[in-house]
């Protein structure tokens, strides 16, 4: 155990670091170890100095104060860890106490924890950053000596990841030999998330003890610069296989985004004849669909099947881990819920249904499997719809070859910022300078300007800079000796249930009526149903009785249909990475080389799209154009990925409406984009102009014309609710809550019209734009994309019915608009077609039915919902859209 | 305040505004403006339901920065439909004010400077449910106070959606809005008038209100507003 021991010796010498293996290595073991021998022995006799003022001494063997802060990404890891924690405190550190800090923590223990802390704490993101808003935040927490934060890499791409750097730098100001050590999987940029997760060394030594707040200084007069951080690789000597179930038939495949149940019976007679398997699908809904057909399709599987998502009760959820670890279970279909730690499932196999999205993930979720050391861990990869199949062969290359994706955290995001102001200002409040200095050490915030400082402070204090223009505003602000505090109980109250940055619907609580919890989904879900509709959930067939406050009672519903939930987010995009490797896949097919069994299974389909078009390769864009009756419409296919191609839709729609004005509808998947115009346009003539790539020097000019695109269409508006949900101006009910602030509802859209309008230089709108480009449309990619597209041959195919790359982008119902037409054209233009539908007795069938039966890929009809994509347009499948996701009540 | 007599001159011979749209109600022909408001040509009245005056008030002090410009946006457009019909009578169909923290000085000056400029005008407030919370507005304002239904000759003025027999029903509350879809994958979402049997619904003019889309209820007519246009829009 040669790493583990690398780890003791650096926690010894007192230094912070990184781990980085597959899971089930053993990384929560080698520091928590590490940390019990640096830390047991010396808070036991007292020999540090900094455990000071510890409270009373009174008791013979006191507990030490909280030393070790354990951050866990998932609440569902949470109680797994602790578990795991717990083993070798009774020989190891029997004085030492241990506790959780979640959403789940009951308020009896939460009481307990106020008073004191125990001396190791599991916690979130979130439930840490409510321990910073508490008034004696420094009182309790400046014995902190060690942060662990568990799955660095699923944090620091992300809004958490930033809260959790304010944590750090926040603990390390008042704790200055804080040592902090993150665990992580493997990454293609493994220095980096290292360089994210420490706070830099404060600006000047004498700084820190006077920095921090009013309740007197403790600080360490002499005190040096920590040594240097250490990046420690972690065993990997599982080897790993990668395989496909492979459908029957695949010219009977869907090419389209189905459930992918086709593959049920197979993958049914794998559960039953196997050892224990773990089932990962990439959304709740898929989840809940697949646990009920394999329980229709193999009954004896009831009671050794479970199911195991993040809308699951906390009791649930925990009965299926800890049947997995006991063995009681044979197989259990998880999200990824179940991705992450909990080191400790003995698992033989995984299945993943659908794209795993990125190699890393990939690694990631086979790691779950073969836990012994020296077993090889098995990935069995189980494909929806036909393109799968070639994202199955170029996974197992790129795991062969090593390419592991990047990730890169967010700079400088504002809304997180006016939130952490707040937290702060609750949690015994701040000064400008010292507060300024002590966010400056993180990655996130490293460079921050004083002007977006002032904002920020603005912000809290004032509503904005001009402060005519929020008369009677305050949240917090400077009291008479310059410390920024928050003095208002309600708005203290509302900030505490609102902490954090994970965006989701109001939750809605489901329940047998009088009777036992299931768990939440989201309230848009619930109140698009009405009493006695059918759906699924937590693994059953229920039906809706009624809704009272935030609860729907449910009973269970006599068999039929049922409809499914619709959660948001599984719409995780293919990492480029990944994608790079499939265009590769495709050049190897098209010079002959079909050396894997997934590729020789996809061969029938690929040679339709290259009878009917071409195949994109790495050197060659694909471009093809179709006229139908829903009007004018370009293909492309660039396999750069979701984010850049809705990037690339944008700046290609903005484009050719500057030619003349136009209104565009922009379908994205992760292989190729769609440009559909209501107007006659010829597409092959345009072309050139649309994908003239911007020379080296000049990408500036390029962002000027996104961001011009990005003002004329919706996806700043969109991004803008996560920022106003985070910085404070919408917050969301949770279950069982009043909804006492019914006069305070407005929704995301609403404030982005209302600060374009009068105050246009609102910096959270421009956060918006600015994290639309930089994250979500990766603006640097997108320029290397078109340039790498304007260099490329261009083949352009007129299409006469859509090719098998065409057809998925044509059905996709989540679409962008763009448009710079007269708004007066585009409702006379849908006053017309309502009236023709209102004529017409029986609308004709619409498009892409007759598409796909024309191709002939009949597999899966029944599981598709039935507004799906092939409903009628108009109004009827308005409710399957994406709807702004912002709370819509009555604003009555 | 009594119920008005209508004197009823020649029925709809009134000239149509630019964008609006007439609507032949039993005893009345009303006029849907773009305004987002309705008017009564034959009686000189002009509706208007839910503004919400002051809700960017009420957010700041309850700590969310919300502009001030929306409520001088909303007044001023409420000047402007007065000024385009000459309306003699303002009929508010219920929330005018948006709660009791809506009473801000800022708000209140707005309000007088406002009614200054509309001394002669007779302003009727139907109570809202909002309008219970925030109290009566200040007696300076002369605001004649009643509670739904407010008959009116055919009409009846409410806030909330309801129904009078032999009556037709204004009403606000529910800040309609339309979905609409068209060639191209087009949509766009409009506030609009709803007319479903005895019941018209009015959109709401506050500048800070949100909306809630409707499903047209079978038999019911849809008036979509956008562009400086009312249009018809299904049902």
């Amino acid at each position: 155990m040669r790493f583990q021991q690398q780890v003791w010796r650096a926690m010894a010498e007192g230094r912070s670091g990184l781990v980085h293996a597959t899971t089930g290595a053993g990384k929560t073991w080698a520091v928590w170890l590490g940390a019990l021998q640096a830390f047991s022995a010396s808070a036991c006799t007292r020999a540090s100095p900094s455990a000071t003022n510890a409270g009373a001494n009174s008791k013979p063997v006191p507990a030490p104060p909280i030393t070790v802060l354990w951050i866990t990404p998932m609440r569902a890891l949470a109680a797994d860890t602790l578990r795991a924690l717990r083993e070798p405190l009774a020989d190891m550190a029997p004085h030492w106490t241990s506790g959780l800090r979640s959403g789940d923590t009951s308020a009896a223990e939460r009481a307990a924890q106020a008073r004191r802390l125990p001396t190791v704490l599991v916690s979130t993101p979130e439930s840490v950053s409510l321990l910073l808003a508490r008034a004696d935040a420094r009182a309790s927490l400046q014995s902190v000596r060690l942060v662990v934060v568990d799955e660095w890499h699923e944090l620091m791409g992300n809004k958490r990841g930033v809260q959790v750097q304010l944590a750090l730098a926040r603990l390390a100001g008042w704790q200055p030999r804080l040592m902090v050590w993150g665990l992580s999987a493997t990454l293609g940029n493994l220095q980096e998330a290292l360089r994210t997760l420490l706070p830099s060394p404060p600006e000047t030594i004498n700084s820190i003890a006077d920095s921090a707040v009013p309740d007197g200084a403790s600080g360490q007069k002499h005190y040096q610069n920590p040594p240097d951080p250490v990046i420690v690789q972690g065993r990997v000597d599982k080897t790993l296989t990668v395989d496909t179930l492979l459908p029957a038939r695949a010219e009977r495949f869907a090419w389209a985004g189905h459930m992918g149940l086709q593959m049920l019976p197979q993958v049914a007679t794998l559960i039953a004849a196997g050892p224990s398997t773990l089932i990962f699908t990439n959304t709740r809904s898929q989840a809940e669909r697949w646990y009920q057909a394999l329980i229709e399709a193999r009954p004896e599987l009831a009671g050794v099947l479970a199911l195991h998502h993040g809308s699951l009760d906390p009791k649930v959820r925990e009965w299926v881990e800890l049947g997995l670890k006991q063995g009681r279970l044979k197989a259990v279909v998880a999200t990824s819920s179940l991705d992450l730690g909990v080191d400790f499932l003995p698992v033989e196999r995984v299945l993943q249904i659908g794209s795993c999205k990125g190699v890393a993930r990939l690694v990631q979720r086979a790691g779950r499997s073969g836990h012994a050391p020296g077993r090889p861990a098995r990935i069995t990869l189980v494909p929806t719809h036909s393109f799968e199949l070639v994202e199955a062969a170029a996974a197992r290359q790129a795991v062969r070859a090593g390419e592991i994706e990047q990730r890169h955290g967010p700079q400088a995001p504002l809304d997180v910022l006016v939130q952490h102001l707040v937290t702060v200002a609750l949690g015994g409040g701040f000064r400008s300078e010292a507060l300024l200095a002590e966010v400056r050490r993180t990655a996130a915030y490293a460079g921050l300007t004083d002007d977006q400082w002032r904002w920020c402070l603005d912000f809290v204090r004032q509503g904005g800079p001009s402060l005519a223009a929020y008369p009677d505003f305050r949240r917090a602000g400077p009291d008479a000796e310059g410390v920024w505090r928050m003095d208002d109980a309600r708005l203290a109250r509302r900030h505490r249930s609102n902490v954090g940055t994970i965006v989701s619907d109001a939750a809605m609580q489901v329940q047998f009526v009088g009777g036992a919890r299931l768990g939440t989904v989201e309230e848009s879900f619930i109140a698009r149903l009405k009493p006695g509709d059918v759906f699924l959930f937590a693994g059953r067939t229920l039906e809706l009785v009624r809704v009272h406050e935030m609860t729907a009672q449910v009973r269970r519903a006599p068999a039929g249909r049922a409809a499914l939930p619709r959660w948001g987010g599984g719409r995780m995009p293919l990492s480029s990475t990944l994608a790079e490797a499939v265009l590769r896949e495709l050049a190897a097919f098209e010079q002959g080389r079909i050396d894997s069994p997934e590729m020789r299974c996809a061969a029938p389909l690929l040679a339709l799209q290259q009878r009917q078009s071409r195949l994109p390769t790495p050197g060659r864009l694909v471009a093809e154009t179709l006229r139908s009756r829903e009007g004018w419409h370009l293909f492309l296919h660039p396999f750069a990925g979701r984010t850049v191609h809705l990037g690339l839709a944008s700046l290609l729609a903005w484009r050719a409406a500057r030619g003349a004005p136009g209104t565009f509808s922009l379908a994205v998947n992760d292989y190729g984009l769609e440009l559909l115009s209501a107007r006659a346009i010829d597409w092959a003539a345009e072309l050139p102009r649309l994908l003239a790539a911007p020379a080296e020097a000049a990408s500036g000019a390029l962002l000027a014309e996104v961001t011009d695109s990005l003002n004329v269409g919706e996806l700043a508006r969109r991004r803008f609710r996560e920022i106003a949900r985070i910085a404070g101006l919408i917050f969301q009910s949770h279950p069982g809550e009043q909804r006492s602030s019914r006069q305070l509802q407005a929704s995301a859209s609403l404030y982005y019209e209302v600060f374009a309008r009068h105050d246009p230089d609102h910096a959270l709108l421009h956060q918006a734009r600015a994290e639309l480009l930089r994250e979500e449309l990766a603006i640097d990619q997108l320029a290397a994309a078109l340039r790498r597209m304007a260099d490329g041959p261009l083949a352009l195919v007129p299409l006469s019915r859509p090719s098998p790359l065409a057809f998925p982008l044509m059905v996709e119902r989540f679409r962008e608009r763009l448009s710079n037409e007269p708004l007066v054209e585009r409702i006379a233009r849908m006053v017309a077609e309502l009236e023709r539908a209102a004529d017409a007795e029986a609308p004709d069938a619409p498009d892409p039915a007759a598409v796909r039966q024309a191709l002939a890929l009949a597999g899966g009809a029944q599981e598709r919902p039935a507004a799906g994509a092939g409903g009628a347009r108009p109004l009827a499948s308005s409710r399957a859209r994406r709807r702004p996701r912002a709370r819509r009540r009555p604003a009555s | 305040m009594n119920p008005l007599a209508t004197p009823p001159s020649p029925a709809g011979a009134t000239a149509l505004l630019p964008g609006a749209v007439a609507l032949r109600l039993p005893g009345a022909v009303l006029h849907l403006l773009p305004h987002c408001a309705a008017w009564w040509p034959d009686a000189g009245v002009l509706f208007v339901a839910d503004l919400h005056l002051g809700k960017a008030a009420v957010f700041r002090a309850r700590g969310l920065p919300v502009p001030e410009a929306t409520t001088t946006d909303t007044l001023d457009r409420l000047s402007e439909a007065l000024r385009t019909t000459g309306a003699g009578r303002l009929v508010l169909l219920g929330d005018f004010l948006h709660a009791r923290e809506a009473r801000q000085p800022p708000v209140l000056a707005a309000l007088a400077g406002w009614r200054a400029r509309h001394a002669a005008l007779d302003v009727v407030l139907v109570r809202g449910n909002h309008d219970r919370h925030a109290g009566d507005p200040p007696a300076a304002l002369g605001l004649a106070l009643v509670d739904e239904p407010w008959t009116l000759g055919p009409l009846a003025a409410c806030h909330h959606p309801q129904h009078a027999p032999g009556r037709t029903v204004l009403a606000g509350h529910a800040h309609p809005v339309v979905h609409l879809q068209g060639p191209g994958r087009d949509r766009l979402r409009l506030p609009c008038f709803h007319l479903g049997p005895g019941q018209l619904i009015l959109p709401a003019f506050g500048a800070f209100t949100g909306g809630q889309a409707m499903r047209p209820a079978a038999g019911a007519v849809v008036y979509a507003v956008g562009a400086g246009r009312v249009w018809r829009a299904g049902g």
